[in-house]
């Protein structure tokens, strides 16, 4: 499930006001806690009278308002909710250096006959893969159409080929206008909260203007950044209501008792959610739709309400970014903006900031807007001229031979690190025992890299393409040239095969193949073991081993090695009789002194080689399927009860998000077949792999044994390339 | 009475593994790399001065210095269960034991502490520590040469590491087979190279030993820790190699109910002050343990 966004202050203090507890995710909303049901007072025999003529009114008045009510619910939820849908997206991030696959769920509406889904951007961020569950449960594949961080919202768009009637006409949900929405009008949120299936809940509108600011009289507009950092509440005024969303529900409609949509749900905090109003999610949407983006421009300039610094008129200008195009054009903090293109406005409350900004950012690029300020008992005027509002972060990227993750520097990041420039990629992970981290000196997060070898990086794109050239087999060291806050480092970055390897093997020695305990004196006694007082009780005589051969049994109590005692002491003897054992050699007859019933025997035993553990375990690591197994050892087939006739490969590892975790594989699994290849073993895993990659197909049939049972699994891996160069 | 949560006992089990594991990688602390060897030192084989060979602070640094060799690799930890994969760089300190390029080290300390970790987090096999990426700095010019592991034997904290291609290069080797005994109230030295701060001197440690023990095996107590690292050869103070610095610790099936308790383990740690400083392996004992490797892993074992 997704977070959405952090909380901001104000909100935190509201809720502390309101002695409500806050959810560890911050915003991940939470179930509402259940009331205690009041108990319902039974009638008094003899005080039953009959109701009064206007009891029978009231009564039969809030009866039809109920029954008028169901049907209004009713007609209004059956307009949206066959276009409700379930997104289900496998998502790409980076973090420590490294790539990590992962799932995130919300929900969505059908707006269009073409299969165009809204949702919040922050379900599709960094996804990879999308998947969306449409009202009579089909599971169709979807594409990305365009995201619009800034306001949090998306468009996906279904393949409508994968539907199993393509011909039948999709349900689609339209579009209200939430600017006729008032405080205390009924609401709807649908969605598919948790990811299980869709529901509805009601409730009435709280707010309809609600922003977010820093609270505690700082009523500077928050920018609501979400996860990683990117804004998405610069021109948004939230629809506040009580209908209960929870996580899940990102993305799904808010719907009016109309049955039109007038909001798209962004986040939820304990009985309160807020979803962006549908006068601005449909024209971000039909601009994703038309273009893949909103286009916006850019002034370089923030504004604080007037209402707590005695100005009258006007709107304070908090900020002028240097250089920035509003600052290039004369403009600077400190000044009263007091008219746009000649005509004068005041912004008295936070609340009247994101209009402004909304205004702003749709002045045209390239056009010129007048902004009239006040500086000094003086009015200037300067004409700035508008420049593309650019996203707030970069793509990202993972260099596995490296161990670096990199990210395109955007003008905000490299403003907001005050770099000179975006040339270049910015370091955001650098992996532990990588060959970026054993470099001298090593490579760090913050870093900037600003050329390979002999070659400039001129950005994230430049980077993916020397990275092509300079690794790979036979790979040489290559020089780094970095900007590490301000200064100009280089350093030597030397390949190395970093990839899985198999444990170390462990020097094979002398075995007996019995379980034992450790028989101390006071145990000892209680057991009649004639003239022995300690020795070690056989608790299993493993199968298929040269004791089980022999005449040991369990209950058996082992006091002496080729008449050498082996006498325990304490609990942490418990290992003595192996030990005594692992130094002798490999092959070699011994004669085990035995009591067994009170009677002391001999029992002859060829010693032989250790078996292999669990940890020492040939493992394979499949790079496709995202996950690794290891060889079956003697002791996990004792341990599970498997014959020598079951065969397979066990599970070690399944990546989150990766094709196999996806299919359903967990680790311990003992994959016993694959793709109609059986497996008897690790090459014979290896080799269905490789055909596999030869095939290529669109569906593995996978069969394993987790516990008693067998179970199908589907994998469906994506045989693309992918864009990143992850190997 | 309410049944206590597990949490308290995990976290008091972590807690425990951290200061025990604490306590370990500074006893295991690695040594620095070996330095540019200087000219006017006299090989392995040389013979000290009559002055020299009198005082083994002088002796053993020149004489002995060369045959120690620095593995550096990268440990790949792993504890499935909670998802964790880290990489982690190492190096240790090991001994060359053939001109051709197979040297000696600690398991404990190419990872092999990490399986006791995970014992006493209670992680058992879960966690594991595999080296990888071996290398080894050795021979006259302080070269580094690709290595592989080839085998180790937990039981005596051994393991061995070849190097893969040496090209012409001998490298100066410790013979084990011509030891000398020792036995208790006797002195034994330890060469040791000082970290790089000090230019990585090769410096003499000494204790007496204060008793032979023979469970769980034969082995040589020093009387306080003369190690900074195992893996480490000793010697007598005319330079004949006594055994190897090793670290004894209980294996699995000495655990039986040791981990499962903390309070109990707690009580138990007290024990392993006898064990945390390092012990003796006798030469003898190397050499049989060398001897069944290469015979088992012949091929593996074959020098170019």
């Amino acid at each position: 499930m997704r977070s959405t966004a952090r909380l901001p202050l104000a909100l935190v203090c509201l809720l502390v006001v309101l002695g409500l507890s806050l959810p560890l995710a911050a915003v991940g909303a939470q179930p509402a806690a259940e009331p205690a049901p009041e108990p319902i007072p039974e009638p008094i025999p003899g005080l039953v009278t009959s109701p009064t003529a206007a009891e029978s009114i009231a009564d039969e008045t809030a009866a039809g308002l109920r029954d008028d009510l169901r049907q209004v619910i009713g007609a209004a939820r059956d307009r949206v909710f066959p276009a409700l849908v379930s997104i289900r997206v496998v998502v790409v991030r980076y973090a420590q250096g490294k790539e990590w696959k992962g799932q995130s769920v919300g929900s969505g509406t059908i707006v269009s006959p073409e299969g165009h889904v809204v949702t919040n951007f922050h379900v599709v961020d960094h996804g990879e893969k999308f998947f969306v569950t449409l009202s009579d449960k089909q599971e169709v594949s979807a594409k990305l159409v365009g995201e619009d961080p800034l306001t949090d919202v998306a468009v996906l768009q279904l393949d409508l080929s994968e539907l199993r009637d393509p011909k039948q006409p999709l349900p689609v949900a339209t579009f209200g206008d939430s600017s006729h929405l008032q405080i205390g009008d009924y609401v709807m949120a649908m969605g598919s909260p948790f990811s299980l299936s869709r529901s509805v809940s009601l409730g009435i509108v709280s707010n309809t203007e609600r922003v977010f600011a820093g609270g505690f009289g700082d009523d500077e507009l928050d920018e609501m950044e979400l996860q990683d950092g990117q804004r998405s509440g610069l021109f948004t005024r939230w629809i506040q209501h009580d209908a209960l969303i929870l996580p899940g529900n990102s993305g799904g409609p808010l719907v009016d008792l109309g049955g039109r949509v007038v909001g798209v749900n962004q986040l939820g905090v304990g009985p309160m959610g807020f979803a962006i109003p549908s006068t601005l999610a449909q024209r971000v949407a039909e601009e994703l739709i038309a273009h893949g983006e909103v286009r916006r421009s850019w002034l370089g300039l923030s504004f604080k309400p007037i209402a707590r610094t005695g100005l009258d008129e006007g709107v304070l200008i908090s900020s002028a970014v240097v250089d920035g195009p509003g600052h290039r054009a004369g403009v600077r903090a400190g000044d009263v903006l007091m008219a746009i293109d000649g005509e004068p406005l005041t912004v008295r409350f936070v609340e009247e900031v994101p209009p402004l900004q909304a205004r702003l950012a749709d002045v045209p690029a390239g056009e010129s807007v007048s902004l009239t300020v006040a500086r000094d008992g003086e009015r200037h005027t300067f004409d700035a001229v508008a420049e593309p509002l650019e996203r707030d972060l970069g793509d990202e990227a993972s260099f596995h031979a490296w161990g670096i993750t990199a990210q395109q520097l955007t003008s905000k990041m490299a403003r907001d690190r005050r770099l000179a420039s975006t040339a270049g990629a910015l370091v955001t992970g650098v992996r532990s025992g990588s060959p970026a981290q054993l470099a001298e000196p090593a490579i760090v997060e913050g870093d900037v890299i600003l050329a390979v070898g002999d070659r400039e990086v001129a950005d994230l794109e430049a980077l993916v393409e020397r990275y092509g050239q300079v690794t790979g087999d036979d790979a040489e060291p290559v020089l780094f040239e970095i900007d590490r806050q301000g200064k100009n480092h280089v350093t030597l970055v030397e390949p190395r095969d970093g990839d899985a390897v198999d444990p170390p093997r462990e020097l094979p020695k002398a075995w007996i193949g019995v379980a034992t305990q450790p028989l101390l004196p006071e145990l000892a006694a209680r057991l009649a073991l004639g003239d022995a007082e300690r020795g070690f009780r056989v608790t299993r005589v493993y199968p298929r081993t040269e004791a089980a051969g022999s005449t040991l049994a369990v209950g058996d109590v082992i006091v002496s090695v080729d008449g050498e005692p082996v006498e325990p002491s304490s609990m942490q003897d418990s290992g003595l009789l192996a030990r005594r054992v692992r130094g002798m050699a490999i092959g070699e007859p011994v004669v085990l002194g035995v009591v067994r019933d009170g009677e002391r025997l001999d029992v002859p035993v060829t010693l032989e080689r250790t078996r292999i553990t669990p940890e020492e375990a040939r493992r394979y690591n499949d790079t496709d399927f995202e996950l690794a197994v290891r060889e079956v050892t003697f002791f996990d087939r004792d341990e599970a009860r498997w014959d020598d006739d079951v065969e397979g490969v066990l599970v070690e590892r399944v990546e989150p998000g990766g094709w196999a975790g996806l299919g359903g594989l967990r680790p311990g699994d003992l994959v016993l077949r694959i793709a109609g290849h059986e497996v008897g073993g690790l090459s014979d895993f290896r080799e269905a792999m490789e055909s596999l990659d030869e095939t290529q197909p669109e569906r593995v049939e996978v069969v394993v044994l987790r516990g008693v049972k067998t179970y199908f699994q589907y994998l469906e891996p994506d045989w693309a390339p992918t864009v990143t160069p992850e190997e | 009475m309410p049944r206590p949560r597990r949490l308290p006992l995990a976290v008091a089990r972590l807690v425990t593994a951290l200061a025990v594991a604490t306590a370990l990688l500074v006893v295991a602390a690695p040594l620095p790399a070996q330095p540019t060897p200087d000219p006017a030192a006299a090989p392995a084989a040389a013979t000290p001065s009559a002055a020299a060979a009198a005082n083994p602070y002088v002796s053993l640094p020149q004489t002995r210095a060369d045959v120690l060799v620095t593995a550096r690799f990268v440990l790949q930890v792993k504890m499935e269960g909670a998802g964790v994969e880290q990489d982690v760089e190492g190096e240790a300190t090991c001994v060359m034991i053939d001109p051709r390029g197979l040297a000696l080290c600690s398991n404990i300390e190419l990872g092999g502490y990490f399986g006791l970790l995970g014992r006493m987090m209670g992680a058992g096999g879960d966690l594991t520590a595999t080296p990888k990426s071996l290398r080894l700095v050795a021979g006259p010019a302080e070269k580094e040469y690709e290595a592989q592991l080839v085998t180790r034997d937990s039981d005596r904290d051994l393991a061995w590491v070849k190097v893969l291609d040496r090209g012409e290069t001998t490298f100066p080797a410790l013979d084990f087979g011509a030891a000398a005994e020792a036995g208790a109230g006797d002195m034994i030295y330890l060469v040791r190279r000082m970290d790089d701060f000090f230019g990585e001197a090769a410096v003499v440690r000494s204790a007496r030993v204060t008793a032979t023990v023979t469970k769980p095996r034969r082995l040589l107590i020093p009387e306080e820790p003369i190690g900074a690292g195992f893996g480490l050869p000793v010697y007598t103070a005319d330079g004949r190699v006594v055994g190897l610095l090793v670290l004894q610790m209980p294996g699995e099936e000495d655990q039986a109910d040791l981990f499962e308790n903390p309070l109990t383990f707690l009580g138990q740690a007290a024990r392993l002050q006898d064990m945390v400083g390092g012990v003796v392996l006798p030469a003898a004992d190397v050499v049989r343990a060398t001897t069944l490797a290469r015979e088992t892993f012949a091929e593996d074992f074959e020098l170019e």
